[in-house]
């Protein structure tokens, strides 16, 4: 009882003291994120093969390499794919649901849990389940096209329809996180600034595009930045759907870093590369964050 | 405080030693300890390891062993542990003995089990400075899965012998209308496994190889000359002799399309058969050795280590390894493995009952080779002869492209040795 006190009196004796409850998040922040970025950048300058306890430096060769090598830019073309495109599907499946679901009607809590719970699954699990929709042979998806008569096809053996095809799943399986966003968004519009509009005679386009909009702009922030986020690292359903082919095709960065680091038995390149998604994945994240800061002050301030 | 931390204290120096476990002593009322075993093997060859495994622990009741399969997580899984120089007690080494677990195994010269290996593997198992670093307990000999009944509906009596002859069968095959080649792609394993077997037909044992055996070795190789062996993989695709979704099908089809006569070829080793049986134990199936690249040269088999264990030389328990691959190169044991999953074995003098013998016999004087990438490659090219096969089938590739990526990822590896 007494040690409780001493304790109690040493924190409040010095404000600066208070700062020792955070080091058990330091001491996680540095071993589990400082470390192995720092670790990464040391193999990206090395040829180790990954499992070898001996390697040698090779100056910058890795990032030289990685400029002039396909499937790189490949993969950061496709990750662009599902970055930005899964972000734009995602986007208005969720404010369109978010704003079918806010008008009360008899199934509502019921329809949200069915549009939200795919969200809640693994992506390995989701593209499993799609690849048995997909796939050639007994795919749900050519079944119902033998029904009507049309010729099977082979949805995933083009590179550039799998990517697509894996950005729509992508949105459509995680479009539940976005509705959630809006919806605690559109709930915490004033019902004030729509009545006025109403009484000022706007119609519903007009309520829609002057008040809802700019009123969503911080929900939209955050479910941008989560979804680009979210595409940019996609990985799971690619391993899943195609596991990067055909070819290399289908790769994104994450998957790509994967497949080199374990199979092809390049971990100094694979780490390289990795630098490079996360310098990436940075850069886009600052800029869009000033950029809708910018458009929230534009309307609120 | 004090109370709380005296007892946190105490409990550690309870728990800990009992977690460490895994100390190993032999003493006189026989062994005692428990020790990790690790393989990628799957079914049948994994239930029957298992057996051996429990007969052991029967002898032995104070010997607790952990075997566990990590299946297709396997490689990656040995890499991360080998980085961090942890490894299981006994482990799998799926024909990598020599090129990439070596540097972690105990050699095993010196143990009676070691005399008795098979002339035809004991070279795969055997580092330069002639240690022998695995045990086999079954070997392979593969070229390409075949379904005998359509064979000779086609019209054939022998299996084709040289390439051009291959192609022929395909042609006649396809119009039955049965699938010629049987390819999964969204594994590219199938594909990489395709052109490993044809490269030591058309860049080794040829009467035209020359040198490219030892240009391979030294780095010196003028990969240009690997185009036959892509090309390999856009004939068949080209002239319609692989399944529409070549590049899209799941692994897990294979076994079904083979048991139920769906499929004429396939590019897989005898477990493939052996599973196969399981589904319908009257599939016509086969093994045919490798077709020969032109007319005068010869056909080969592919083969090697298969299920083969070896001991992390740094293993804590190394008696007790010791004393379970001792008792799984117990002639009766090998004999069970062979028999369940349908291979030979690695040990001479094992009088096992295999249901292909006959077939094999037939092509008695062959001569067994290794898998190309585990000889004459580098440890890695596996991963690249994946991507090019996928790329290759999928037609985003072109053959002298596929050359040139063979030959950067070659390079880049050999700087790492």
């Amino acid at each position: 009882m007494k040690k409780k006190q001493n304790l109690g009196s040493f924190l409040s004796s010095d404000p600066r003291a208070l700062t020792l409850l955070t080091l058990p998040a330091v001491i996680l922040f540095i071993s589990f994120v400082v470390v192995p970025i720092i670790s990464g950048i040391n193999i990206s300058f090395t040829n180790w093969n990954g499992y070898s306890q001996s390697y040698s430096y090779v100056g910058f060769d890795n990032y030289r390499k990685m400029v002039s090598d396909p499937q790189v830019w490949t993969a950061f073309r496709n990750t662009l794919i599902y970055g930005f495109g899964s972000t734009f599907i995602q986007t208005i499946l969720g404010l369109s649901f978010a704003m079918l679901l806010c008008s009360k009607f008899f199934f509502r809590s019921a329809a949200r849990t069915v549009i939200y719970l795919p969200a809640m699954v693994a992506q390995l699990i989701i593209g499993y389940i799609w690849y048995f929709i997909v796939t050639y042979e007994r795919g749900a998806l050519n079944d119902i096209l033998v029904l009507f008569g049309a010729d099977k096809v082979d949805w995933m053996s083009r590179g550039m329809r799998a990517v697509i095809i894996i950005t729509i799943i992508n949105s459509i399986a995680y479009c539940g996180k976005t509705m959630i966003i809006f919806i605690a968004g559109l709930q915490a519009i004033p019902d004030m600034y729509k009545e006025a509009a109403s009484i000022d005679g706007a119609n519903g386009w007009q309520t829609f595009r002057n008040i809802t909009i700019p009123m969503l702009l911080p929900a939209f922030t955050t479910s941008l930045v989560l979804n680009i986020i979210g595409g940019l690292k996609m990985f799971g359903l690619v391993v899943a759907m195609t596991n990067g082919g055909p070819g290399y095709a289908s790769h994104s960065l994450s998957s790509l870093i994967n497949n080199l680091y374990f199979a092809n038995q390049q971990a100094g390149y694979s780490a390289a590369v990795g630098m490079f998604s996360f310098a990436f994945i940075v850069i886009v994240n600052v800029l869009l964050n000033k950029y809708l800061q910018k458009k929230e002050m534009q309307y609120n301030g | 405080m004090k109370k709380f931390l005296v007892f946190m204290l105490i409990s550690l120096c309870i728990i800990l030693p009992a977690a460490a476990g895994g100390s190993s002593e032999s003493s006189d009322d026989g062994l005692h300890g428990s020790l990790t075993v690790a393989t990628n093997a799957s079914s049948p060859t994994f239930e029957a390891v298992e057996h051996v495994i429990e007969l052991f622990m029967e002898e032995n009741p104070g010997v607790e062993v952990e075997y566990t399969t990590y299946g297709s997580d396997y490689e990656n899984l040995m890499k991360a542990r080998m980085a961090a120089n942890d490894l299981p007690d006994v482990f799998a080494t799926h024909g990598w003995a020599v090129n990439r677990y070596a540097e972690y195994l105990m050699p095993l010269n010196d143990l009676e089990l070691s005399s008795r290996i098979a002339p035809s593997v004991i070279n795969t198992v055997t580092t330069d400075d002639g240690s022998i670093v695995a045990m086999p307990i079954t070997m392979e000999q593969s070229g390409i899965i075949y379904n005998k009944t359509f064979l000779a509906e086609a019209g054939w009596d022998h299996v084709p012998r040289t390439l051009d002859e291959f192609y022929q069968c395909c042609e006649d095959v396809k119009a039955l209308g049965i699938t010629p080649v049987y390819v999964t792609g969204k594994d590219t394993r199938i594909q990489a496994n395709m052109m490993d077997i044809m490269a030591v037909s058309m860049l080794i044992t040829c009467n035209e190889a020359g040198d490219n055996a030892e240009a391979l070795y030294n780095g010196t190789f003028d990969w240009s000359k690997w185009a036959p062996v892509s090309g390999f993989i856009t004939e068949l695709k080209d002239r319609g002799f692989m399944n529409v979704d070549a590049t899209t099908a799941d692994p897990i089809y294979t076994q079904e399309k083979l048991a139920f006569g769906e499929a004429m070829f396939n590019f897989n080793n005898q477990a493939m058969i052996a599973s196969a049986w399981e589904l319908n134990p009257d599939a016509d199936l086969s093994m045919m050795p490798v077709p020969a690249f032109h007319e005068d040269d010869d056909q080969i088999w592919i083969g090697g280590e298969r299920e083969c264990y070896g001991i992390w030389k740094d293993s804590p328990n190394r008696d007790l390894a010791i004393a379970l691959l001792e008792f799984m190169a117990r002639p009766e044991n090998v004999k069970y493995v062979c028999d369940m999953a349908g291979m030979p074995a690695g040990f001479v003098d094992i009088d096992s009952e295999q249901k292909l013998a006959e077939d094999y016999a037939q092509f008695a004087d062959l001569q067994i080779y290794p898998y190309f990438d585990r000889e004459w490659l580098p440890s890695g090219m596996w991963a690249t002869m994946r991507t090019i096969g996928g790329a290759l089938t999928a037609g985003e590739m072109s053959i002298e492209e596929s050359c040139n990526t063979m030959k950067d990822s070659y390079l880049a590896l050999m700087a790492q040795q």
